[in-house]
């Protein structure tokens, strides 16, 4: 019963505001050019967040595998923290971290020489995306790690023995036990957070001061459904590109499902 | 003694000690019986490692962000050069003896990638700093060549030994670094919150005990409207004002000082020194602090809220000049925020109900928690135990629905609720996370456990369907409620765009909107900010300090068994 209401939802939803409208709000989005630099900054994040958060995460889960680890419990907490914190908060805090002069990120980059204390990262167009893809990092690597944890403590630890006597040396051995044994949750947690990014919006809407960003540097298109439907009030409009985005996800994780179906088959 | 079989096809390698050969791959040396783990020769190649694999990316990133695009392209073909190279290493750890004969070339190429990181950084740091670090880093990498070739030793082979002192400290230290990355903006968040605005800016962590202050705390929940009026310490006002004014030969500052007629400036510093300043001059020196204070209502009226004498700074405004850039505003804030007192500025703005905040966010997370838990486990309990027709169907739309990003939903969803009425309400954010598919699902997963015999037994004892599932399903899944309740806690307590969406009334707010009101209006207001994230952040972490152990299994149950 519930269960419909929420499929109600679905089949309410699609184009349509006050006046029929037909095409023309697709129209629009096509051509509008806010909406081409929200795709492309979302795609940029996506992107950037996923190759650099998912290898450190393995990377990571790979150390706390370790046997002989002590306190694994105190680094897993420790790693996990970030993202039990809300991104509505993570983004209030990073806010004043990047902030200049004050801000932790100067004070400490500053101290290395690397950029002037003065830095301000949220208002200089080309240092946005760094900034959000720096918090990003900060924030999910610990996430993503639990799983890649989860999946190599399910690993057959006998499977590493045989190959090891098989004079598989560690790179042999990570590529053809360790690989295939986290393969399906490996899986999982790349379309989980290339979804997560395509859905950016708490974090940078915060850290901008609830805006896009200088240049519309950090404009995603969460964002911009946001503004154009709830600021701007364009209801249909806002379903228009919520639809986009859904079909967008959808596209690119059944791409991705596809690549892991053919890596499948190579290994 | 033990040989490991994959290092057969290494050079032998030398013992450091007595200078004998062992068997490449040897754990002792075959003369002394001396460990021949890595020793100084393994440090130096560390070293450098790490000088080249993080330094080099490090600097590139630095070079972009000082936008000089001909230093970072410089740099990432030094860095790229310098990566490739760790390839050959890889494969010299893998025991290729090609590879170690291509490290000795690798020095020299290492020196050419050094000497273009130097060109770079000619462009973007003083001559002789430049000069001088790539002195050293040619120096370094001349050492280890030099030092390489002497010895023509071939240790590299125990680098990477599992289980080694060398290997365990490494992997430590690994550990170690990312959870120093981890904590450190969160002890951040503590240290900032509790200081003032002044030691904001003097210590980057906690300042000395002495300093410490709750003040970030007690402004939040509002302590009394104290208005701009009741500055006490005018001389000091002045002193600064004019001392800043006069360190700075072009600031900001100085000419808005200027902008003031002399006289009046003159006759507002004796007031203000000798402690007396009439309400003209008052409103005057506001009116100074408000303009530069002001930057929402100069450029965004509506994100104005509060601040007091906005209509006496008017006049300021015209004579300043409205058309201030924005970047001058930001320096002008910055300006009067370090020089005049940050304190009574921020008390010139009516306080907020940080206190309402949370008692509506605890209210709304905690009927929506417990609201869910039980819709979540009955339409679980259904699911595991259940036959009935489209079971199958409802499973995949379930699961479907898990996938598709939920902001599809959200003008629908808003539509609905606002012909409900329910908007601006605490009914709106309540209604629409009655079900949980996540949880539902959870709930399924755990409740498919429970064995039938159990509930046979169950109904034989003449208990109703509704009691089995209070009596015996909701009990064994006990585990599942603890991970479930922070999940749902967690969800109700961080969301924001829904709420930011429905709520429009200040005491209705929950603290993700009213964090965000702050941001906005009192964008300088770090410490305060702080505070209030601090705050924000603490029933999240002791919740999941609790119920750790469930919750990562919860998250986790799913995915590996899937």
């Amino acid at each position: 019963m519930i269960k419909s209401l929420v499929l109600a939802f679905f089949i309410t939803s699609g184009p349509k505001s006050q006046v029929f409208a037909g095409f023309s709000n697709f129209a629009f989005m096509l051509t509008d050019a806010s909406f081409g630099k929200a795709v492309v900054n979302t795609a940029v994040f996506a992107l950037f967040s996923v190759f650099l958060q998912l290898p450190l995460s393995l990377g990571l889960a790979l150390l706390l595998n370790a046997k002989f680890l002590r306190m694994r419990g105190l680094f897993r907490f420790a790693f996990f923290a970030p993202s039990v914190v809300g991104s509505v908060f993570v983004g209030v805090l990073f806010s004043v971290i990047f902030a200049p002069r004050l801000g932790l990120l100067n004070q400490v980059l500053s101290w290395m020489a690397l950029v002037p204390a003065n830095t301000a990262w949220l208002q200089k167009a080309h240092l946005v995306m760094p900034a959000l893809v720096i918090t990003a990092l900060w924030m999910y690597v610990g996430f993503n790690m639990i799983y890649f944890l989860a999946a190599l403590q399910a690993v057959d630890k006998n499977l590493y023995d045989a190959a090891a006597v098989d004079g598989a040396d560690a790179i042999q051995r990570f590529r053809h036990v360790t690989l295939p044994g986290i393969k399906p949750v490996a899986i999982l947690v790349v379309v989980m957070s290339t979804i997560g990014s395509f859905q950016l919006f708490e974090l940078a809407y915060l850290m901008l001061q609830n805006t896009a960003g200088p240049e519309q540097a950090g404009l995603t298109v969460v964002m911009y459904l946001y503004q154009k439907g709830f600021e701007a009030g364009d209801l249909g409009y806002a379903s228009v590109v919520g639809w986009t985005l859904a079909l967008g996800v959808l596209v690119v994780s059944l791409g991705q499902l596809a690549l892991a179906g053919t890596w499948k088959k190579a290994t | 003694m033990t040989t490991d079989p994959r290092h057969a096809t290494l050079l032998p390698v030398r013992c450091l000690a007595c200078g004998a050969d062992s068997v490449a791959g040897s754990v002792r040396c075959a003369a002394c019986g001396r460990s021949l783990r890595p020793g100084v020769l393994t440090a130096i190649v560390v070293v450098h490692l790490v000088a080249s694999q993080v330094v080099a990316p490090l600097a590139v990133v630095g070079a972009y962000l000082q936008t000089s695009p001909l230093a970072a392209a410089l740099l990432a073909v030094a860095a790229v050069v310098e990566i490739a190279t760790i390839v050959v290493l890889v494969n010299l750890l893998r025991g290729r003896y090609w590879a170690w004969l291509a490290i000795q070339v690798r020095w020299e190429l290492d020196i050419v990638a050094c000497l273009v990181a130097g060109a770079a950084l000619l462009t973007i740091i003083p001559p002789w700093q430049a000069v001088a670090v790539t002195a050293a880093g040619v120096a370094l990498k001349v050492a280890c060549w030099v030092y390489l070739h002497k010895d023509r030793v071939k240790t590299f082979s125990c680098v990477g030994a599992r289980g080694g002192w060398f290997f365990k400290a490494s992997l430590y230290a690994a550990l170690a670094v990312w959870l120093v990355v981890a904590l450190t903006p969160l002890v951040w968040l503590v240290a900032a919150s509790l200081k003032n605005s002044d030691d904001l800016f003097h210590y980057t962590f906690f300042p000395p005990p002495s300093h410490l202050s709750a003040e970030n705390f007690e402004r939040l929940f509002g302590s009394p409207n104290l208005a701009l009026n009741e500055v006490r310490d005018w001389p000091g006002l002045a002193a600064k004002l004019e001392g800043a004014a006069k360190a700075e030969p072009d600031s900001l500052g100085k000419s808005i000082w200027q902008a003031l007629d002399p006289g009046g400036r003159e006759k507002l510093t004796d007031a203000a020194r000798a402690g007396k300043v009439s309400p003209d001059e008052e409103r005057l020196l506001l009116g100074v602090l408000n303009v530069v204070l002001a930057r929402p209502d100069l450029f965004r009226p509506e994100q104005f809220l509060g601040l007091k004498l906005r209509a006496e700074a008017q006049p300021l405004v015209e004579r300043f000049g409205v058309d201030l850039p924005r970047d001058e505003a930001h320096r002008l804030n910055r300006f009067v925020l370090e020089v005049a007192y940050p304190q009574e500025v921020a008390r010139a703005v009516l306080p907020i109900p940080f206190g309402r905040y949370v008692v509506n966010s605890l209210f709304i997370a905690g009927v929506t928690v417990l609201i869910q838990i039980f819709f979540s486990s009955l339409g679980g309990f259904a699911l595991a135990k259940y036959e009935f027709r489209f079971k199958g169907i409802i499973l995949v739309v379930m699961l479907a629905t898990m996938m598709i990003p939920g902001q599809v939903m959200l003008a629908p969803l808003y539509e609905l609720i606002y012909k409900m009425r329910l908007t601006d309400s605490h009914l709106g954010l309540i209604v629409p996370s009655i079900v949980s598919v996540f949880g539902m699902w959870l709930f399924r997963q755990s409740m498919l456990q429970i064995p039938d015999e159990l509930l046979e037994a169950g109904r034989m004892d003449g208990c109703t369907e509704f009691g089995l599932y209070w009596n015996i399903a909701l009990p064994v899944s006990r585990p599942m409620i603890g991970a479930f309740c922070l999940f749902a806690f967690m969800g109700s307590w961080n969301s924001f765009l829904w709420p930011q969406i429905i709520l429009h009334t200040q005491e209705l707010f929950t603290i993700p909107i009213g964090l965000n009101q702050m941001v906005g209006t009192y964008s300088q207001q770090y410490g305060m900010m702080m505070a209030g994230t601090l705050l924000a952040i603490l029933p999240v972490m002791v919740l999941f300090l609790v119920f750790q152990r469930e919750f990562i299994s919860g998250l986790t149950a799913g995915a590996v068994k899937g």
